[in-house]
């Protein structure tokens, strides 16, 4: 059993990261009260600048570095349409997709078939070595440890600190922050550039670490997820990390079964991470239903996908 | 030193509602010419290229109404959900699944005559996209789960359940090596018209087009429904019965994508295959409803724009190797510039000079 779980685990894991750097990037997007659609557009940008820097310039940190920065920029398209002139969130985002899509298919033409320097495993020492936890946790590229530090950091920073504070008011009551002399526009200008930046970085990751190689496409539905996974964490990037390694399993699963020459269709088991999502989608707004007959449990930011401008309140 | 400002505009300015499409449609060309210049080639010979691909001869025509074809189904399936202020992101899986139910009804009732068997081929098609949208609808009202995510996440378990079919039970066994269904009887396949591949699907859109627009214009239904999208409230208190109508409007748009599907193959492809079905229709359907604003004559106009950027994209690709990047690149600018110049309809940027 141990045989199977080891692996399986650790590839839940491998393959949840990019996810969760993603979910974290919409959880922040969010909380400030924007809607950002077009996470699968941004990765891509991400994973095709990131991959192209580690190419040219042969440092994959810079890649990431570069990726990350991308998706930030790229992101700063849809904060204009929807915070400045307050456009629908939901077609920016989508115009979002489609314009990663395309920018990426365009600058990656001539990568298909190189390869660049990337991340390898890295063994954490003693912790590498224990038993289980070792081969599940610690036998990862240096990104899953950064995610380690980071999901924590992002939850501090969210709930604990003076900026997320101001992040999470302006996403609940925009015309209460505007009151106490906060700068609604900037604070989700800041906070749809750092959510772009993580996504990038989750693209990134794909593109410099899970398969070290660009190809067209290569995010193949995961900034999709990464929207479900924000509704399943309730808005918390504590939650967000069970959401984006079970689903990172779902994805796992399919391999490790066939490995061990289960006889499944592979196209039937690709349809369960998405089956499996929708219920959780129901399971969630049913439980938030039921709890908040008793409990008032949020929603989510209140102010979400709302447009606001000074002016409406006279 | 002075500040821009952004105020609401009190009247509508008719004629700026007009030119702002076409101006929004202009600054996406000049934009689109930045990026093939970057790649290196003269932005003036790549929009040629594209248009003369798209327009230029006979064929060239046909082909883009033959691309035009399935969009329109795509967006008059989405303009529908529009008008009721939902988004229907599944038109994509619709759509195969109607081609999926399509192929399965003309395998399991081949011995019909064609005049029997192609509307029964529609009727399952439809039934089938239909049924693709009845859970995001029972979702949505009874639970309130977002309807974007669940059609979104409904798209990909279509596409894995066809190539399921494709790659294992349905595969033709006279070819292994590609996962594809035996062809059509001959009574399932539409005719093709002027010697072109234009087929029979490009008449049923239309059709389908003046129905919603007279259904729009001239029912209490469309009436009701377009009460609906304006203000759920409202609706509510004039005692419309929401729900009932969202899952409607829901399970009709699935049906009409997934008709778009089963036209598809049967007028076009002839047989199931992997890579044949759909071309993104159901993501370009979203543009084009949204541009169309809900509208669906103006969905026919739209989506021939779209066909006609899909058609002149693909010339270029031959002619000059730019790859399908270059499509998709335009389309995001156009929904950019056109996004920006709505929001110009409904607020003015003033500048005002503080001393």
């Amino acid at each position: 059993m141990i045989d199977f779980l080891e692996p399986f685990l650790q590839a839940a894991i491998r393959s949840g990261t990019p996810l969760l750097f993603a979910t974290i990037g919409e959880i922040y997007t969010e909380r400030s009260g924007n809607i950002n659609l077009g996470i699968e557009g941004l990765m891509l940008i991400g994973a095709v600048t990131g991959f192209m820097t580690s190419l040219w310039i042969g440092n994959p940190v810079l890649g990431v570095i570069i990726g990350s920065f991308s998706g930030g920029l790229v992101a700063m398209i849809h904060a204009f349409l929807t915070v400045t002139l307050n456009v629908n969130h939901i077609v920016s985002g989508l115009a979002l997709v489609f314009f990663g899509t395309g920018v990426s298919a365009v600058l990656g033409a001539p990568l298909i078939g190189e390869t660049a320097p990337h991340f390898d495993e890295i063994r954490l020492g003693f912790l590498s070595n224990i038993p289980l936890i070792g081969k599940v946790f610690f036998q990862h590229n240096i990104l899953v440890y950064f995610s380690y530090i980071f999901v924590p950091l992002s939850w501090y920073f969210l709930y604990k600190t003076r900026p997320g504070l101001y992040i999470r008011t302006v996403g609940e009551n925009p015309q209460t922050a505007d009151t106490v002399g906060l700068n609604v526009a900037k604070i989700r200008y800041l906070a749809i550039f750092a959510g772009g930046v993580m996504m990038g970085l989750g693209g990134a990751y794909l593109s410099l670490a899970y398969t070290p190689m660009w190809i067209e496409n290569m995010v193949a539905g995961r900034g999709w997820v990464a929207i479900a996974l924000v509704i399943f964490s309730m808005w918390n990037p504590m939650i967000a990390v069970f959401g984006a390694y079970l689903f990172g399993g779902m994805d796992a699963l399919g391999f490790a079964l066939q490995a061990r020459g289960a006889q499944i269709s592979t196209h039937l088991l690709g349809m369960l991470p998405y089956l499996f999502t929708i219920f959780l989608l129901a399971g969630s707004m049913w439980r938030m239903r039921k709890k908040s007959m008793g409990l008032s449990i949020s929603m989510g930011p209140s102010a979400l996908g709302k447009p606001f401008s000074k002016e409406q309140k006279s | 030193m002075g500040n821009l400002k952004i105020e609401k505009r009190l009247s509508s300015n008719k004629v700026l509602d007009r030119l702002i499409p076409i101006i929004s449609i202009s600054l996406a060309l000049i934009a689109g010419s930045v990026v093939f210049w970057i790649n290196g080639a003269s932005p003036l010979t790549a929009y040629k290229e594209m248009f003369m691909g798209a327009f230029g001869d006979g064929y060239a025509l046909s082909e883009t109404l033959v691309q035009t074809t399935p969009l329109l189904f795509t967006g008059l399936a989405i303009s529908l959900t529009l008008r009721t202020l939902l988004w229907n992101i599944g038109a994509e899986g619709q759509f195969f699944m109607g081609a999926m139910g399509a192929t399965w009804a003309a395998q399991y009732f081949s011995d019909l005559p064609p005049w029997i068997l192609i509307p029964t081929l529609m009727i399952v098609s439809m039934i089938a996209g239909g049924l693709w949208g009845l859970p995001p609808a029972i979702l949505k009202t009874k639970l309130k789960v977002n309807e974007i995510l669940t059609t979104l996440l409904l798209n990909y378990v279509a596409i894995f359940f066809v190539n399921y079919l494709l790659y294992g039970p349905w595969k033709d066994p006279r070819y292994p090596g590609f996962p594809q269904t035996p062809r059509f009887p001959d009574a399932a396949i539409l005719p093709q018209y002027f010697n072109t591949r234009i087929h029979a699907g490009i008449l049923v859109a239309i059709v389908i087009a003046v129905i919603l627009y007279v259904l729009y214009k001239k029912t209490g239904w469309g009436y009701k429904i377009q009460i609906i999208g304006q203000s759920r409230k409202t609706a509510t208190y004039a005692g419309i019965r929401v729900n009932r109508n969202i899952i409607r409007v829901l399970v009709i748009s699935g049906a009409i994508a997934g008709l778009g599907g089963m036209l598809q193959i049967s007028g076009l492809q002839h047989k199931l295959r992997l890579g044949g079905i759909s071309n993104n229709y159901g993501y370009t359907g979203i543009i084009i409803a949204f541009l169309a604003n809900g509208n669906p004559l103006a969905v026919i106009l739209v989506a021939l724009f779209m066909g006609a950027l899909l058609v002149g994209g693909d010339s270029l690709q031959i002619t000059m190797g730019f790859g399908k990047g270059v499509v998709h690149i335009f389309e995001g600018m156009v929904l950019f510039f056109v996004l920006a110049g709505e929001s110009l309809k409904r607020y003015k940027i003033r500048w005002i000079k503080n001393d």
